[in-house]
């Protein structure tokens, strides 16, 4: 408990006397780790707004007017039956002419020119998967009650490969920025170590153990990591709290992630700069402590 | 307590330090090892304290061959030899009383103990109103006195002085002598590697000649040089 207590002094002291070198490692975290987070959560806002962007209606079938309502509605519920659907809705003739008047509310002339019968009833079709749109097509195309089937199927196909090129992109960005703010740590770290090889030989010659040596400089580099770590995390809440507070409410994309990812990413960015930083000192007083 | 068996030892690039040492020291001996620059002294006190690896021959160092100790034990190795160096080899921003206790730090004693062992060492030293001084602040000779107390302060069996007089005047030199002299009649082993004919030749110890690597004289109440080369 003593030597405890001796180890956690000598590390808070070789913080003290260090100042500048530990203010060049812990903003070498900060940056790397903020360029991490910032990384991680653009790619989660670019989840976010893919997801919102399908959701709503995937396919809509028209009816044809000539067959009787309960093949449409025998039509719609073997339609609910199927795997990839996730929930249908029925419209008929009067529901259309309503959205209709809705559409052209402000050209009451074509209203008046166009009689409720004309337009068609419709199914409306929202997939569990929204890829899954040109087999549901497909069977329903042939169907003799099926005058017409629409989708917005290229958008989907176009939305999806864009999104998972941006995935890609911030993980593969996320990862090589985690692999440079390890490195940097480290050579920060070593850096520091180095400047204190002299008291490193002292330790040595008195009969210190290679691990009562290493302990303050481990307990040092995991304080530098997690402070980093701490302010990157600051400055992301600020930035993203900032920003989706700031956004109207109907843009076109949303700018705010979940608490929840908000969370679980900024104790795992801790957890990562606090490892971060015992894996550099780790790495730098390896190499002084060669008998 | 020191005992070495035909120690050879050749450094990277085939430089020969020391051929076929032969070397015993008693409990509580006071040696001189003498020789010009590049005899191999500072190889003999690496070696004791495992700082470099003998080529040939065997170590024993207070009853334990060094020699197939492993790594993980060398600090326990350091803890029972006390070493004072040339160049002192303080801490420069911590005070002498914290660079003492620094070797009891390193062994967990508890802090009531540190305080009383390091005034008891800083008394034997002559540095009892010097302990909250840094060393930049103190003589070369202070300095010096410093590092004895903290190579003596846990009381090993063993000191080990590398021209611990090198950087200092004679009147100064007397002073490291006479707290050596004073540790060594506690019964503490002192092999000293020196350059200082007039400390040699005052004290009239046990000294040990190096010559390119090999033992040429041990005599038990010698002087620097060999009374026949005289």
């Amino acid at each position: 408990m003593r030597r405890a207590t001796y180890l956690v002094s000598q590390a808070l002291k070789g913080l003290r006397r260090n100042l500048l070198v530990v203010t060049a490692a812990v903003v070498a975290v900060f940056i790397s780790l903020t360029l991490v987070f910032g990384a991680l959560v653009l790619n989660e806002l670019v989840k976010v707004n893919t997801s919102r962007w399908q959701e709503g209606v995937h396919v809509i079938v028209f009816l044809k007017d000539d067959v009787p309502l309960e093949t449409q509605l025998g039509l719609q519920s073997e339609i609910e039956s199927w795997d990839e659907v996730q929930e249908t809705s029925y419209c008929d003739k009067q529901c259309a002419f309503e959205e209709f008047s809705q559409m052209f509310a402000d050209q009451p002339a074509i209203l008046e020119d166009v009689d409720p019968s004309i337009l068609p009833a419709s199914i409306r079709i929202k997939l569990k998967d929204v890829s899954t749109y040109k087999d549901v097509t497909f069977r329903l195309i042939d169907n003799p009650a099926v005058r017409k089937v629409v989708t917005a199927g290229e958008r989907f196909d176009q939305l999806t490969s864009v999104t998972r090129a941006l995935n890609w992109l911030g993980i593969g960005l996320a990862v090589l920025l985690g692999i440079a703010s390890v490195v940097l740590i480290a050579n920060t770290i070593r850096m520091a170590i180095y400047a204190r090889r002299d008291e490193v030989a002292v330790m040595r010659l008195v009969g210190a153990s290679n691990w009562f040596i290493r302990i303050p400089f481990l307990l040092e580099g995991m304080v530098q990591g997690l402070v980093g770590a701490g302010l990157a995390v600051a400055a992301i809440w600020l930035a993203e709290g900032y920003v989706s507070s700031n956004a109207p409410d109907e843009f076109l994309i949303r700018l705010s992630v979940p608490d929840a990812f908000m969370v679980q990413w900024s104790i795992a960015i801790l957890l990562f700069g606090a490892l971060a930083g015992i894996a550099g000192s780790a790495m730098g007083v390896r190499r002084f402590l060669k008998v | 307590m020191i005992l070495l068996e035909g120690v050879t030892k050749v450094y990277e690039g085939g430089t020969v330090a020391l051929r076929d040492v032969d070397l015993d020291v008693k409990k509580g001996e006071f040696v001189f090892l003498v020789g010009p620059s590049g005899s191999g002294k500072s190889t003999l006190i690496r070696l004791l304290l495992r700082e470099e690896r003998v080529t040939r021959g065997k170590i024993w160092v207070a009853g334990k061959d060094i020699t197939k100790m492993p790594g993980w034990k060398v600090p326990h190795l350091r803890r029972s030899v006390g070493t004072v160096f040339q160049d002192y080899k303080l801490l420069p921003n911590q005070t002498v009383a914290e660079n003492v206790a620094f070797a009891l730090e390193v062994l967990g004693r508890p802090q009531s103990v540190i305080q009383r062992q390091v005034q008891q060492v800083l008394e034997l030293v002559g540095l009892t109103t010097k302990g909250d001084r840094y060393p930049r602040q103190l003589s070369g000779g202070e300095q010096q006195r410093v590092s004895v107390a903290r190579a003596f302060v846990n009381r090993p069996p063993i000191l080990l002085a590398d021209e611990p007089t090198g950087n200092l005047d004679p009147a100064t030199s007397v002073g490291i002598m006479r707290v050596l002299d004073r540790i060594n009649r506690t019964g503490t082993t002192v092999l000293m590697a020196t350059h200082d004919h007039a400390i040699v030749d005052a004290m009239r110890r046990r000294v040990v000649q190096l010559e390119r690597g090999k033992v040429v004289r041990d005599e038990t109440r010698g002087t620097y040089e060999s009374i026949e080369e005289l």
